[in-house]
């Protein structure tokens, strides 16, 4: 143990002793500490029809972290050096003796800094992170996290400081969630105080060698490719993509979850476009159809899109024994399109917006983030209307103590929109 | 050859410093001695089953321990994926397995107690879990697996800040296999965990209760190919000198007075409100070392001038010179809790603490150090804040005057307590702590960074 020891002591002293990093735009040290305390409850005018009355939960976060945060046109990078959180959720019924507890967030201590759209190189600060799951209800029933982003506490941090500063963040927001109410209540201080001053290697301010381009037109040969682009808009979406789960009878009691059943299904408005691009080494004749190029030897299909601005639905019910179901509807971000060849098939893939996608103010598990898939035959790529139906990749799914089989199939429906076929010279190195 | 032991045990050190669940590193294949992994063997493994325990106050010795009326239960749920890695080395090594889990375990618990004036209180908590499964394999080629392999507390199998049973309490009713290397190497096996078993201590009295099976899929061995050592181009040359004392007795204990932290933390969640949470942390001492390092550059420093910065001699000091050191001990010493609540009803408990260890800097030409409780060292079965992985407490500090350390037995005294808040909880430490040290060894090396 002790020779372990001593060189931990000394990788640390090595570390301390190392060179400065490149020099960025700016950046500091942060330490955050304090409570975040969300609580909720069944709205008295919402409750009824989502069968959440008596229904109360809390979140509370304990925050002590610190670090350091650096913005340059290369993007920005925080780190944390110590410190972290212990986000906990506990929701109840009235009459009911049991609790919902649930640890939540992202382990990353609950902090998250990412630059502000717009601000060149500004950075923001917030607890609730970006990263995994963020702060909501978890699997107990209440607010997601995308209900509390806008409310939790946030702070824009200076890239150029001259002295610490001491920053009160405490305050008190109300918000409203499907059918819950609720306030978040903080009393965060934040303190900044200027990076160290750093210096620019040597290494790093020596120009790349002249070796290291190569001269135009070196090392390459040139071939003839046929090159074949289509676009389709999302005219139809039918059918619903979803999940059916029941808990089981081990480790329910604690979550709240015993004899709990329910479904949720994810439908999506027509919307949105895929583009699909084939590229095959041109042998013979010149292609004349988008077909052409992708059922050619060696052709390599791929295609992205989405299913546009127009947001999806997610609905959601949970029912126990004896008691009026929870019923939840949300709106979700569109989930992205990607397209790419399998054999003798295009293969559409439907991904889900984000892990917690199919995840409803209801009680509920953490439906898997698996995305849905169909094909269609790489021939009909390029036909005036497409049909592909895609269902969902995996059967079971487990999030103990929920279980369950993911369900549903949606069909899309595309209308070709613009299409180019045409053979092009690439270079090619040796 | 000594730098690149030094630079192996560093990449060692900084490896196991990556924390539990980190990927193994090639650092680790290699290790310290020199002796490289020859082959690993890796396999899926999964576990289904939950382990629960339920405890209430144990009716003969509940009153001394402030525990009847106080029922619990604790569920411990494994999340995600796993993967279990056996490396086996060459020379007659023993093997070593480690379980890496992508997915989070999740701890619960859920206690009742009921008040002086017959009202039920409510307290519940949540934690994460890591479960390592796998013990350290011995001569015989057999390891433990199972729970029982965190050995006692040292996984957090039991943490929050509700009253409850101590993770060496249950450690015994835990359930267990072992599993020889050779099964490892198959693959492809199914061990039963499940069971039911009795615990009784401190006051608590309960039934741990695993419906756990554990399943080792598809084995996949390769050779490993000796590691050789990452060529980093040398830039500079380091001069380090490591000063290492024993630590020959140590005197004295800290406490910590803790209450609810207030607005805008809901106490009730927690039961804590209006209580008062005590924690006296004695720890005993079999033996312990206390090391400080100084690291300058080799061209700009001589071994002199390392030596006066760190108060082993008068003299100039290297202007760009890093100085840091730990102390460690081991010994079995105690903490003893008590919470008072509201009503009056006071819950105690006795519990061992295991070992300690002060972080030492050096700044304005002293050697400054802090005694710090790792995370769940210093948790009882009271409430209290004690309980929670994030809540390692600078208990103690101290500082000397750099130059007391050319008395070949100095003593660091650490009398200074402080402030903390922990989330839900807010307090104070205080108390006295003393380390006489004996000076063991001074080592000089010069390492390529």
């Amino acid at each position: 143990m002790r020779p372990v020891l001593v060189a931990a002591v000394v990788v640390a002293l090595l570390a301390a002793a190392a060179p400065a990093a490149p020099a960025r735009d700016g950046g500091g040290r942060y330490a955050v500490r304090g409570q975040v305390v969300v609580s909720w409850h069944g709205a008295a005018d919402r409750c009824a029809a989502a069968g959440v009355c008596g229904v109360r939960g809390t979140l509370t976060v304990g925050v002590a972290q610190r670090g350091s945060y650096s913005s340059d046109d290369a993007g920005s990078s925080v780190n944390s050096s110590g410190g972290g959180a212990d986000p906990v959720v506990r929701v109840t019924r009235d009459g009911a003796h049991a609790t919902c507890v649930e640890r939540v967030g992202d382990g990353f201590g609950g902090v998250s800094i990412r630059r502000i759209l717009g601000g060149r190189g500004a950075l923001l600060l917030g607890i609730g992170g970006d990263f995994g799951d963020g702060l909501g209800a978890g699997r107990c029933a209440g607010p997601r996290p995308a209900d509390l982003r806008p409310v939790l506490p946030a702070a824009k941090l200076p890239l150029r400081l001259a002295r610490p500063v001491t920053r009160d963040l405490s305050g008190r927001r109300t918000f409203a969630a499907g059918a819950f109410d609720g306030e978040v209540v903080n009393d965060l201080r934040l303190t900044l105080r200027p990076a160290p001053p750093r210096r620019e290697s040597r290494r790093a301010r020596r120009p790349p060698p002249a070796s290291a381009v190569p001269p135009r037109g070196q090392g390459e040969e040139r071939r003839r490719v046929a090159v074949a682009s289509v676009g389709y808009r999302v005219v139809g979406v039918t059918g619903d993509i979803g999940a059916t789960f029941e808990a089981g009878p081990e480790g329910c009691e604690l979550l709240d979850a015993c004899g709990t059943t329910g479904r949720v299904a994810m439908q999506r408005a027509p919307g949105g476009s895929v583009a699909v691009y084939a590229e095959a080494p041109l042998r013979g004749r010149r292609p004349r159809t988008v077909a052409d190029v992708t059922t050619a030897r060696g052709a390599a299909v791929r295609g992205w899109g989405n299913l546009g601005d127009t947001a999806g639905v997610v609905t959601g019910e949970t029912s126990r024994p004896g008691e009026p179901p929870c019923r939840d509807r949300i709106e979700t971000a569109a989930g992205d399109v990607h397209v790419e060849r399998r054999g003798s098939d295009a293969r559409f893939g439907v991904e889900p917006a984000s892990r917690s996608g199919l995840r409803t103010r209801c009680a509920g598990p953490y439906v898997p983030e698996t995305p849905a898939f169909g094909t269609i035959a790489l021939g009909a790529l390029g036909e005036p209307r497409l049909q592909v139906t895609v269902r969902p990749r995996g059967g079971s799914f487990a999030d103990a103590p929920y279980f369950g089989r993911l369900d549903g199939e949606m069909t899309l429906e595309l209308e070709h929109v613009a299409s180019d076929v045409r053979v092009e010279r690439r270079a090619r190195l040796r | 050859m000594r730098s690149r032991v030094v630079i192996a045990l560093a990449l060692a050190a900084a490896a196991a410093a990556a924390g539990p669940g980190a990927a193994p590193a090639a650092a680790q294949v290699w290790g310290p001695d020199g002796k490289g992994a020859r082959r690993q063997t890796t396999m899926p493994l999964r576990i289904d089953g939950v382990l629960t325990i339920g405890f209430r106050g144990h009716g003969p010795t509940c009153d001394a321990t402030g525990m009847c009326g106080v029922s619990g239960t604790i569920s411990i749920v494994p999340g995600g994926s796993r993967r279990l890695t056996l490396l086996e080395f060459e020379g007659g090594r023993r093997p070593q397995a480690t379980v890496e889990s992508e997915g989070r375990d999740a701890g619960r618990t859920r206690v009742t107690r009921a008040g002086a004036d017959g009202t039920t209180h409510t307290c519940s908590d949540a934690w994460h879990v890591y479960l390592p499964l796998v013990g350290r394999f011995g001569g015989d080629g057999y390891a433990p697996f199972g729970l029982r392999a965190l050995e006692g507390d040292s996984g957090g199998l039991i943490a929050g800040r509700c009253t409850a049973a101590l993770g060496r309490d249950v450690v015994a009713a835990l359930p267990s296999a072992v599993l020889h290397v050779r099964a490892v190497r198959q693959g492809s096996a199914e061990l039963d965990l499940s069971g039911e078993r009795v615990f009784t201590a401190g006051g608590l009295t309960g039934t741990v209760r695993s419906t756990m099976r554990i399943e080792l899929g598809t084995a996949t061995t390769r050779r490993v190919r000796r590691e050789r050592q990452p060529e980093v181009p040398a830039r500079r040359r380091l001069r380090v000198l490591v000063q290492q004392w024993a630590v020959e007795r140590l005197d004295g204990s800290a406490q910590l007075a803790a209450q609810a932290a207030g607005d805008p933390f809901p106490c009730a969640v927690v039961d804590a409100c209006g209580l008062a949470a005590a924690v006296r942390a004695a720890p005993a001492l079999r033996e312990g070392a206390v090391w400080l390092t100084g690291v300058a550059p080799a061209r700009r420093s001589t071994r002199r001038q390392l030596e006066a910065a760190l108060g082993l001699r008068r003299g100039r000091v290297p202007r760009r010179v890093h100085r840091g050191g730990y102390g460690a001990w081991s010994g079995r010493g105690t903490v003893s809790a008590s919470a008072t609540y509201a009503d009056g009803t006071v819950c105690r408990s006795e519990s061992p603490l295991v070992g300690g260890d002060v972080r030492i800097g050096v700044s304005g030409g002293r050697l400054r150090a802090t005694w710090v409780a790792a995370p769940g060292a210093l948790r009882s079965r009271c409430p209290g804040p004690a309980g929670t992985r994030e809540s390692g407490h600078a208990l103690l500090r101290g500082s000397l005057p750099l130059a007391a350390l050319r008395d070949p037995r100095p003593t660091l005294r650490l009398a200074r307590g402080g402030t903390f808040r922990s989330p839900g909880f807010a307090g104070t430490t205080t108390g006295s702590l003393a380390l006489q040290l004996r000076r063991v060894s001074l080592r000089h090396l010069i390492v390529r960074e």
